[in-house]
């Protein structure tokens, strides 16, 4: 989990680990390799390292099986038939099994958000990211995209999340990062860093968004 | 809220519509009177009308071939331009800008003539000079709806969201894939009808050739005056043979917007509104995910004069919900 207050370099780190933003410095190593060099395309790192924005970014033009299977077919090659039976898997994987043909104008925000997760899970990624997923959601969806997120996490996926959902960041992180001024402030397990934080910014954040 | 304080007088509705019923017939009046003069109390001379829309008919066959000719011709040079003009390097940039402002900023006539002067010092190929001003023609229709339809399609793409463009990428999609795959999609839906209107000026504009001697409708319609004397009767045939292009061509195209229409792309819903004095009617229709229309919304809401905005607290809606093309018309 990382947290942070706004503009601290959250989101850009993200977009720097999936290379959306290419580094200035500094290095990102996916499995032990190094992947921000310049004989590694950025598109192959993007295809081992998923993405799920604050905004969903569902293609409006797509349907919902479409949106997960647009990357298997054009990305991977996978013919239409194989890539639709997955997506239909992975549909049902997130409870929307029944929204295949819905386009994204047609489902809440939750609704949205969890195809937006069956996207990023069609590419078999190594690491998803999810970028603030549930702060543009009402609140009576939230719980609904933090669910799928929590079965995620049980099931073993890696999983980098910025977020302002401090009590799902308490039961379900491994390891909690704060940053601020674009910058690491203190890491370590969520009893540490949420708890009992050391560095002084560090407390003021926490005194103020009380978990 | 409460009750209106102060109730204007509203005026007896057949009030209202006697004022449409005498504005239309007005119009008609003067234009008949108009009409009646300029044939000096002959009144129109429908049988030659009848007898001589024929000989429009070759006129007209190189006019829709020259506007489809330069059209499309225009729309791969217009989409490169506009292409260029989306990119971050400002040289590609540079020089779309300096294209399409050229092409825009000058009128269309000036560009013809400035043709054919050239065409006519340097004749390409020794043509003879039929083709010659064919080809004057056809390329200064070409080059001006270039700059047009350049326009439009930068508009186009730079509508489709940044936030597409990113999730696309962010599955793996290489430049090319996102724009074949998300960015184009998107992109031709919001360009269809400003590229319908293009395609509607560019068939006027071509009228302006008759003045390089080039055989197309309204150059016809001339020489049909010349022999006849008819001028009025032949200019309103001509007008008549423009509007039966124009007309129907965009009604198809706005068939095949709605046929093709996705939930949440382009433009989204059609508002009909009606205002009167103490309210304001909307109109939406509601399309199913196949894009046909299924049934037609209906929002009154009354207006609190008092306060100058809409009071939604009163507003009613109602919905009539039908399966086939009829419901398409107006409820009222």
């Amino acid at each position: 989990m990382v947290i942070g207050p706004s503009g601290s370099g959250k989101s850009t780190l993200l977009r720097c680990i999936n290379l959306l933003v290419l580094p200035d410095k500094g290095a990102v190593y996916l499995e032990g390799l190094q992947v921000n060099r310049p004989d590694i395309r950025p598109e192959w790192v993007r295809q081992q390292v998923g993405m799920v924005f604050q905004q969903f970014n569902l293609f409006a033009h797509l349907t919902a099986l479409d949106n997960v299977t647009l990357g298997l077919r054009k990305v991977l090659g996978v013919d239409p038939a194989t890539a639709a039976t997955r997506g239909r898997v992975l549909l049902s994987r997130v409870g929307l099994g029944h929204k295949a043909d819905a386009y994204p104008a047609e489902l809440s925000g939750g609704q949205q958000q969890r195809v937006a997760i069956a996207r990023a899970l069609a590419m078999d990624p190594k690491a998803v990211l999810f970028d603030e997923p549930t702060s543009a959601l009402d609140p009576e969806y939230i719980k609904e995209v933090l669910d799928v997120m929590t079965g995620l996490a049980r099931d073993g996926m890696t999983m980098i999340v910025v977020t302002h959902e401090m009590s799902f960041a308490k039961n379900v992180s491994k390891r909690v990062v704060f940053m601020d001024d674009g910058a690491v402030i203190e890491e370590g397990t969520p009893e540490e860093v949420l708890l009992h934080p050391r560095h002084e910014r560090a407390k003021a954040f926490m005194s103020k968004i009380l978990v | 809220m409460g009750p209106d304080e102060e109730k204007p007088p509203l005026r007896p509705r057949i009030e209202q519509l006697g004022e449409k019923v005498g504005a239309v017939v007005l119009i008609v009046a003067v234009f008949v009177a108009f009409i009646f003069l300029l044939t000096k109390d002959q009144g129109l001379d429908v049988g030659y009308m009848q007898a001589h829309w024929g000989s429009l008919l070759p006129g007209l066959l190189i006019t829709i071939q020259i506007t489809v000719y330069s059209y499309f011709s225009g729309m791969v040079i217009g989409f490169g331009f506009g292409w260029m003009r989306t990119l971050r390097y400002r040289i590609p940039r540079g020089l779309a800008t300096i294209w399409v402002e050229s092409f825009r900023g000058t009128p269309l006539f000036v560009q013809l003539l400035l043709l054919f002067g050239l065409f006519s010092y340097y004749n390409p190929g020794n043509l003879p000079t039929d083709s010659r001003l064919l080809l004057t023609g056809y390329f200064a229709l070409m080059l001006n709806t270039s700059g047009y339809q350049a326009e439009i399609f930068r508009a186009g793409l730079q509508s489709v969201a940044a936030g597409q463009v990113e999730a696309a990428k962010s599955i793996g999609l290489p430049y090319w894939g996102a724009m074949r795959s998300v960015i184009m999609p998107q992109a031709v839906r919001i360009v269809v009808p400003p590229l319908t209107n293009e395609f509607i000026s560019i068939l006027k504009a071509s009228s302006l050739l008759f003045y390089i001697a080039i055989h197309e409708l309204t150059y016809d319609a001339r020489v049909l005056t010349f022999a006849g004397g008819k001028i009025v009767e032949v200019y309103i045939m001509l007008s008549v043979t423009y509007l039966a292009l124009t007309i129907p061509l965009s009604k198809v195209v706005s068939y095949f917007e709605r046929r093709f229409r996705i939930p949440g792309l382009g433009v989204q819903q059609e508002r009909l509104t009606r205002r009167t004095r103490s309210s304001t009617r909307f109109v939406t229709r509601v399309f199913g995910t196949n894009g046909t229309a299924i049934g037609l919304v209906t929002a009154k809401v009354p207006r609190n004069r008092a306060a100058q905005r809409p009071n939604l607290a009163d507003t009613s809606i109602s919905g009539i919900f039908l399966r086939g093309p009829r419901m398409l018309r107006r409820p009222w």
